[in-house]
């Protein structure tokens, strides 16, 4: 369940870039989506093609880790198609539902760019050694150090949180076979049931959590933890590709803002 | 040399003491096992032999330092190293090796010197061919080898273990008893709580606890062979010890401070032969 845009090892250049270039370029390239026509979600669909194939991460698994976000693309496709106003292409039910031309036009729009922005998440976190996402994030984040907030600390929660997907999910998983073993039925009924079910399994995950952070925070500061500065094992080190990739990023950047774009 | 002195310990003011006024020296390069019933206080006891837990009353010294001086606290944190019960809840981190690394960065060290201690602490582990892996994927006692090479990385003079193996199969309990018993013999001082007591028919010493108190101190043999006060606090000695002890009440003369089968068989063997 959890392997949505779970890391793939790699060596490709995609791989290699420095985290802190990607995260920067996604950025850029979100702000660039959000803006986005057909004819820029066309260029940067194909730009995400190009990037899937050098980082040799395989299109069918990448179109898979879309997958659970399936449902928002069709939710907000329909939403716009039969929502959106204008001259009508097709209707039935005439006066109440009718589907438009600029409804279809907004429709693929709108859920062309979510996709690209999921799709610019997957590949980044698919590329990207979550460790290094981490230190990525703490380097970005250093700056902010004097507003009070640790980069350090932020990115040890969020290591610490990525750290017990894994083992959560095991953990559901055992008590949801714990209660059907005692005859809890999870899996069929109404909604209600089911939303009632989750209910039961949600309380004893909790009481488990809070019992694991207590251990977790002896062990750590048995381990020598304590806020604020540390070492890493990897310093982040920016190389030639990095900076060839963010003279890129930083020239569309200024070629956008040349033509008005934004 | 880790020493407490009339250590009192109490959860909150009102409750009666968890620990009532502990002596005890724990000398380099011994191998300590401590056993005791379920809530005698054992693993509040060792809790403070590296600043997890100070004392109400009287105190604690690593290497002379006293663990309530909170401007050595690093220092006692990397002298005296620990490793607890659930091997989940040690590991911080999403790859092996960055796990090792852990402790070696609350030290500071700069990245070379971390790298270099992680693949000699994971080597000493048997774990190196999981460096890159994620810690999720281990088995229960390749992570408890996981959180040894953590601590090993941080250069200790001590390692805790608060029931290392009670989670574990019993060829990995084996796999971590080894390797325990090998880093003894590298000088590393071993203080192991457990409730397996063949694991520790071979430490240097015995510490029995219960109810808070010291009950019997002293080395494997002396203290497995009194196997009647054992009971009475609900702890049974290593099964061969408890033999021999029934032999000799049935009448006959053999040695209770036996450990092994072999050291057994030989006893019996002797007095089988004068018999005849």
């Amino acid at each position: 369940m959890y392997n949505i845009g779970q890391y793939i090892p790699g060596n490709s250049p995609v791989h290699r870039l420095d985290p802190r270039v990607k995260i920067i370029l996604l950025v850029i390239l979100s702000i660039f989506i959000f803006r986005a026509d057909l004819t820029v979600s066309a260029l940067t669909t194909a730009f995400y093609i190009i990037v899937i194939a050098v980082s040799r991460l395989g299109f069918l698994r990448v179109i898979k880790s879309l997958k659970p976000a399936a449902v928002f693309f069709a939710f907000l496709f329909l939403i716009h198609l039969f929502f959106t106003e204008g001259t009508p292409v097709f209707s039935f039910l005439p006066q109440y539902v009718s589907i438009t031309f600029e409804g279809l036009h907004r429709g693929i729009l709108y859920t062309w760019r979510f996709i690209l922005l999921v799709l610019s998440a997957s590949v980044l976190t698919m590329t990207t050694r979550p460790s290094g996402l981490v230190s990525g994030i703490e380097r970005l984040l250093r700056p902010l150090n004097f507003t009070g907030i640790s980069s350090h600390d932020t990115a040890m929660m969020i290591s610490l949180a990525l750290r017990f997907v894994p083992t959560l999910l095991e953990e559901t998983q055992k008590i949801k076979e714990a209660q059907a073993a005692r005859g809890a039925n999870i899996s069929s009924g109404s909604i209600f049931y089911k939303i009632k079910s989750a209910a039961a399994l949600a309380m004893p995950l909790l009481v488990n959590s809070c019992r694991r952070v207590d251990e977790l925070a002896d062990a750590m500061e048995g381990r020598g933890y304590q806020r604020g500065p540390r070492t890493y094992m990897y310093e982040l080190q920016l190389t030639r590709l990095d900076y060839a990739a963010l003279l890129i990023g930083f020239i569309l950047v200024f070629a956008a803002c040349a033509y008005k774009y934004f | 040399m880790i020493k407490a002195e009339n250590l009192f310990y109490l959860y909150d003011k009102n409750s009666s003491p968890v620990l009532k006024d502990i002596n005890l020296d724990i000398q380099q390069g011994e191998y300590t096992a401590v056993i005791g019933p379920n809530g005698c206080g054992k693993s509040t006891l060792v809790k403070h032999f590296n600043g997890l837990l100070f004392p109400a009353n009287g105190s604690v010294q690593v290497d002379g330092i006293n663990t309530t001086d909170s401007s050595s606290i690093h220092q006692v944190r990397q002298k005296v190293g620990m490793i607890f019960q659930n091997p989940d809840n040690q590991v911080v981190a999403m790859t092996v090796e960055e796990d090792v690394a852990f402790g070696p960065g609350n030290l500071k060290l700069p990245p070379g010197e971390i790298q270099k201690r992680i693949y000699e602490a994971m080597e000493t582990a048997g774990i190196s061919k999981y460096a890159q892996h994620p810690p999720h994927n281990l088995s229960g006692g390749e992570k408890q080898l996981l959180a040894l090479a953590g601590i090993l990385a941080m250069h200790p003079s001590y390692i805790i273990l608060d029931e290392p193996t009670s989670s574990l199969a019993p060829d990995e309990r084996q796999k971590v008893a080894r390797l325990l018993q090998q880093l003894h013999k590298k000088g590393i001082t071993i203080i192991h709580i457990t409730h397996n007591m063949d694991e520790i028919v071979h430490a240097d010493r015995i510490i029995v606890m219960e109810s808070g108190k010291i009950f019997l101190e002293g080395p494997p043999g002396e203290v497995f062979s009194r196997v009647d006060e054992l009971k009475k606090i609900g702890i049974g000695p290593p099964k061969i010890t408890e033999l021999m002890w029934q032999l000799k009440k049935a009448g006959i003369d053999v040695s209770t401070s036996i450990l092994t089968v072999e050291d057994a068989c030989k006893e019996i063997a002797s007095k089988v032969n004068t018999h005849v």
